[in-house]
């Protein structure tokens, strides 16, 4: 038998892939556990049921049934009619025997039944009554009956709604939770199949009313909770907050987790994870492929968020709503400057026009009449012609993206190089293509006001299938650059377009045919290419940029290939990773040594040796320098040199002033260097200047919206050295689901679950990141956090370790001393900073602001090191 | 007997929820009782497919596999070793893979339950049943064996709360309608053809809606039932399944 929901081993109805087991054919077994897991319904309540509750007369379909609008676990709702009033109302029988119950529990079923009742907003179907049948024992619920359907409804009769229309959800059904919470009201049940829309005929306004307000906490009061919700479970778990499912207090955050997982429902058409640890990711890439934007992704993913605290609240819930629906598109904003324009000129004319009529028109007899109808004309058209330029605003010029109030790009000037299609029929050239994407992203980086997004965001788009529109929403640009590469023999055919990301319009679009030799003179070509079509100017002097080398030989192709490679093996950020980039590196320099960017990357190789311990700071950093010195002086506009040298001044060094001026010189050289963002803003979180690192972090982001390194920079020393942690704990958990794999998520969530006090959950993650990648840093926190949790003799093992690998390598002293204060040893501790001190170690830059050195601060010895370091 | 008996005297035999609750009372006692080795027989015969698959996959070949499977059954019934084994008396999922493990590393037991005839008491495996878990295995056979053997009980328990569904709806004479609308079980309202299902069966909508109704409603009852009959705490039903959830998810 096949099942309805497997499609190519994809469940149609969860998305997820079809398990294979060896139990036979079940179709998705998610599906159907999911299916069994839920709340025992009343499937069999309608044949039992009486026609009538109370006042109310359930209505009868022809064939003389029942007239059902709907059901769920607590009951069936039926059309009905109060016959004392003569209004229609939803019925809902709830099901259960509540006669049976106590009169305590019973008076407490009927408490929060009249606090519901209670409630009065636009949003919130009216409950006109909750009642008991007498001669049944059954409890029925009476509602306004709210014509149209519910989301669920809608979703699976149109698919997945367009953004401006969750965005009126999501505001309508804030208000309503505001109104609830004013009360002390929980919903407990939000979800698609609880909330009513209509939109209005000849009308694209839609109108949302939630339904069953108080229905599910009247439940959960009611007596026979446990039987009827087995074991007083009540909600529908796709849908519900992490503490409602481990039956713990709930406020009006847990139906703001329901709310986001409704709003992600009506993105993607699809449920939301049930799996908490991984559904996020799930879901993240689910949006991310429903084009839905970055803004409101990350606002989905903070009302996602597994601790309460860290969701937003119902006020700073309507305001980024109201934020976000505000700007057209993804973070968006239109200035009007077209119709401020058009209005100036438009009074010019008029008083030209009347200028004309009063001296021309005598002069040909023209009566005053007509004088007067001209003037009469032109005043009341103008504001006609006004508004309807303003409501015209559908240029993309002038259009601003607006970040904490400041401008921070022109967005239509904004641009991602999408990676280049090798159509050579070989996967060999494969690094050909990738290679001309990442030279294009760098070269077009240097040119301003362009914003052109990072290489991680970039590659995270190979192979997709997404339209233009939605690759515009996620990464919030104007414009896509896209091309491919065919190559043969030695001649190479390029072929690059422009196109609008808004409508999918090819704006421009070109055929290189050249030499494979000629590979870099294309490039350039390519790039002043775009560049005048988007109207913008070549940073710096005349010949600032690096030189077009119009013909070079194979060889230094070569080179340009094991550049890019290099660079590949670098971002891992790996020992392993790292020493293969230094391998790369030095043979691209072997074969051209005039390449200034070989040099960089050679230099940034030794810098993260060093920088995680691999190697000891001393023999690391001063081949850092050199190397980023020689690239300097062969090319000293070249931004990534200028950052590689930053990040020794700053780790080494401790030359701070130097370091922040050549970090200012990278990003004036290339405002869209992420590495300079995010580099720069570590420099500023070391250094206490805590706003200004969250905010070069956040822009960093912006220009790299899926690179990971990114994001945990933000969360250590952007949110967790500014000690807001929960944010931190948000980011970080985010990334971890984004790629499991990535080391340096989990252990700087372990870092941060520890500065909570969180230690058993700090220890998870760094045996995580351990399992990953073999580091100090990892012993460190491990150390610590079992000795602080009072695990001392397990600490001390962690010690002996440390000690013992210190003896076969460069282990820096930073994790020893780390240790010994988990343990509450200070002078031992001071001993291993001193150590440290003398090492150059990098972690000791950090000791100002991190929170795990917090327990020595009071004592001198503290403050005379981060003197000695030029800290203080 | 009428079918309305039939179906409560299966439904009261098979729903032995507290079998593993039998078990491990047994075990407290001096000598176990007929009751308690049917139910521990009964959660053999229901799980063994799981643990099969996790020696396959941790590199037995299939004939050792069988023997190990078979043997260690016996040992269990045997020995009641359920019954000093207290740690991880909770979950019947949980106290069957650490006994298999201890039981494979310790090859005293083994030759010892091997020597006694493995399988004497417990009935032998399928041998059709084998061959079709042989089948699956190349493609079941992904992740680490602990994880196999997870998913692979989550398989086991919705088999057979489908096969009770399916058992009962043929006591009542439903057995085609059971086959039209099985797998429809998990879908939403939407994607069942009503219509289409409707004309096959001759068979109103109204009511058609209803049998779903009633199909889900008493799989999610036999399904609670099963995953109840495995634990010690049946109030640990709704944690049981959430977990089992969350094994399926990250399959």
């Amino acid at each position: 038998m096949s099942f309805s929901s497997a499609a190519g081993g994809v469940c149609t109805t969860c998305g997820s892939s079809i398990v294979t087991t060896a139990s036979g054919d079940l179709g998705c077994l998610s599906c159907l556990l999911r299916t069994g897991s839920e709340e025992e319904s009343v499937e069999t309540m309608n044949s039992a049921t009486p026609a009538s509750f109370g006042a109310y007369v359930i209505a009868r379909h022809e064939d003389g049934s029942l007239h059902e609008l709907g059901r769920g676990a607590m009951g069936i709702t039926f059309l009905a009619e109060d016959a004392s009033l003569q209004r229609r109302v939803a019925l809902k029988i709830i099901k259960g025997d509540f006669a049976q119950g106590g009169s305590d529990a019973r008076e407490r079923f009927m408490r929060e039944a009249r606090a519901a009742a209670a409630l009065r907003h636009p949003n919130v179907a009216i409950v006109y009554q909750f009642g008991l049948d007498d001669e049944s024992g059954q409890y029925f619920c009476a509602m306004e009956l709210v014509e149209g359907e519910t989301l669920e409804e809608r979703v699976r009769r149109t698919g997945p709604l367009d953004l401006t229309t969750v965005l009126t959800v999501a505001r309508q059904v804030t208000a309503a939770l505001a109104a609830a919470e004013n009360r002390g009201l929980v919903h407990r049940d939000l979800k698609p199949g609880n909330i009513m829309i209509t939109t209005e005929k000849g009308n694209k306004n839609v109108a949302v009313k939630v339904i069953d307000f108080g229905v599910a906490k009247a439940l959960h009061e009611a007596p026979d909770a446990r039987t009827l919700t087995h074991g007083g479970f009540v909600g529908t778990p796709a849908f519900s907050s992490p503490e409602q499912m481990q039956g713990t207090a709930v406020d009006v955050r847990s139906d703001i987790y329901s709310l986001g997982a409704t709003l992600a429902c009506l993105l993607t058409g699809r449920m939301p994870p049930l799996d908490r640890t991984t559904g996020l990711a799930a879901l993240s890439q689910q949006l991310k492929s429903a084009g839905v934007p970055f803004t409101v992704s990350k606002l989905l993913s903070s009302m996602l968020a597994e601790e309460p605290a860290a969701r937003p609240g119902v006020e700073t819930l309507a305001k980024e709503l109201e934020s976000i629906s505000s700007q057209p598109s993804a973070g968006q904003r239109f200035v009007p400057y077209f119709a401020i324009a058009a209005a100036v000129v438009s009074v010019v004319v008029g008083w030209f026009l009347i200028q004309v009529a009063t001296h021309v028109f005598p002069f040909f007899g023209i009566s005053n009449w007509a004088v007067r109808l001209v003037v009469l004309l032109l005043i009341l058209g103008f504001p006609i012609a006004l508004i309807l330029l303003w409501a015209s605003k559908s240029r993309p010029k002038g259009i601003k993206r607006e970040t904490d109030g400041a401008s921070v790009v022109a967005d239509s000037k904004s641009l991602v190089v999408l990676p280049f299609a090798n159509q050579s029929g070989d996967p060999a050239q494969e690094h050909f293509s990738d290679g001309l994407t990442e030279e294009l992203i760098n070269r077009l980086g240097r040119i301003r006001p362009l914003l052109v997004i990072g290489r991680n965001s970039s590659f995270a788009l190979k192979g997709g299938t997404q339209d233009s529109r939605a690759i515009g929403q996620i990464l919030g640009v104007a414009n896509l650059l896209e091309g491919s590469v065919r190559k043969f023999n030695d001649r190479v055919r390029i072929t690059v377009g422009l196109v609008r990301a808004a409508d999918g319009t090819q704006l421009w679009t070109e055929n290189y045919d050249r030499e494979l030799k000629d590979v870099f003179a294309v490039q350039e070509e390519i790039a002043t290419a775009v560049g005048e079509r988007l109207r913008v100017t070549l940073l710096g002097p005349a010949g600032s940029a690096q030189p077009v080398r119009a013909v070079v030989d194979t060889e230094v192709a070569k080179a340009h290939h094991l550049y890019f490679c290099g660079r590949h093996h670098w971002g891992k950020r790996t020992e392993a990773g790292l020493q293969a980039a230094i391998k790369d590196f030095n043979a691209a320099i072997d074969i051209d040594p005039g390449n200034a960017r070989s040099w960089a990357g050679l230099a940034d190789c030794y810098t993260i040796l060093g920088c995680w311990g691999y190697e000891s700071p001393h023999k690391s950093y001063p081949k850092a320098r050199a190397a980023a010195e020689r690239a300097l002086e062969l090319d000293d506009t070249l931004s990534e040199a200028h950052v590689s040298l930053a990040v020794g001044k700053k780790d080494y060094y401790w030359d701070w002033a130097g370091a922040e001026q050549e970090y200012r010189r990278a990003l004036e050289l290339n405002p869209s260097n992420v590495m300079a963002r995010m580099w720069y803003a570590e420099y500023l979180g070391c250094l206490g200047r805590r706003s200004e690192a969250i905010a070069e972090a956040e822009r960093a982001q912006l220009l790299d919206p899926l690179a990971l390194v990114v994001a945990v920079t933000l969360g250590r020393h952007g949110y967790s050295f500014a000690r807001q942690y929960d944010r931190a704990v948000q980011e970080l958990r985010e990334t971890v689901r984004t790629d499991p794999d990535f080391w340096m998520a989990h252990l700087y969530l372990g870092f941060t679950y520890m500065y909570q006090e969180r230690f058993g959950e700090a220890l998870a993650e760094f045996a995580l990141a351990q399992q990953l990648e073999q580091n100090g840093d990892m012993l460190a926190g491990t150390g610590y956090a079992l000795g602080r949790s009072g695990r001392k003799a397990e600490a001390r093992q962690v010690l002996a370790e440390i000690m013992k690998l210190r003896r076969g390598r460069y282990l820096q002293a930073v994790v020893v001393a780390l240790v010994h204060i988990g343990l509450g040893e200070k002078d031992e501790a001071f001993f291993w900073l001193e150590e440290a001190f003398t090492e150059r170690a990098q972690w000791l830059t950090e000791i100002k602001v991190d929170p795990a050195f917090d327990s020595l601060r009071a004592d001198r010895r503290f403050e005379e090191l981060l003197q000695r370091m030029g800290l203080a | 007997m009428n079918a309305s008996a039939l179906e409560a005297n299966a439904a009261a035999d098979a729903f032995a929820s507290t079998r593993w609750t039998l078990v491990l009372a047994a075990g407290d006692g001096e000598a176990a009782t007929h009751q308690s080795l049917d139910a521990l027989s009964e959660l053999c015969r229901i799980y063994w497919r799981p643990l099969y698959l996790f020696l396959r996959r941790q590199g037995h070949a299939p004939a050792d596999a069988q023997d190990l499977t078979q043997g260690f059954f016996a040992d269990l019934i045997e020995s009641r070793s359920y019954s000093r084994a207290t740690q991880e008396k909770g979950r019947f999922r949980s106290f069957l893979l650490g006994a298999l493990k201890h039981f494979v590393a310790d090859e005293h037991d083994r030759a010892h339950a091997l020597k006694r005839g493995g399988g004497k008491l417990f009935q032998p495996l399928d041998e059709e049943a084998l061959q079709e878990v042989e089948t699956q295995f190349p493609s079941v056979s992904r992740g680490s064996a602990d994880a196999l053997y997870e998913r692979e009980w989550a398989a086991a328990l919705l088999r057979q709360a489908m096969e009770r569904v399916a058992q009962e709806s043929a006591i009542k004479g439903k057995s085609a309608l059971f086959q039209a609308l099985r797998s429809y079980l998990p879908s939403g309202e939407e994607a069942i053809p009503y219509e289409q299902i409707a004309r096959q069966l001759n068979r109103g909508i109204v009511t058609l809606r209803s049998d779903v109704g009633r199909l889900r409603s008493r799989f999610r009852a036999i399904l609670r039932e099963e995953v109840r009959g495995t634990l010690s705490d049946p109030a640990e039903v709704a944690d049981e399944l959430r977990y089992l959830c969350q094994v399926l998810a990250q399959a």
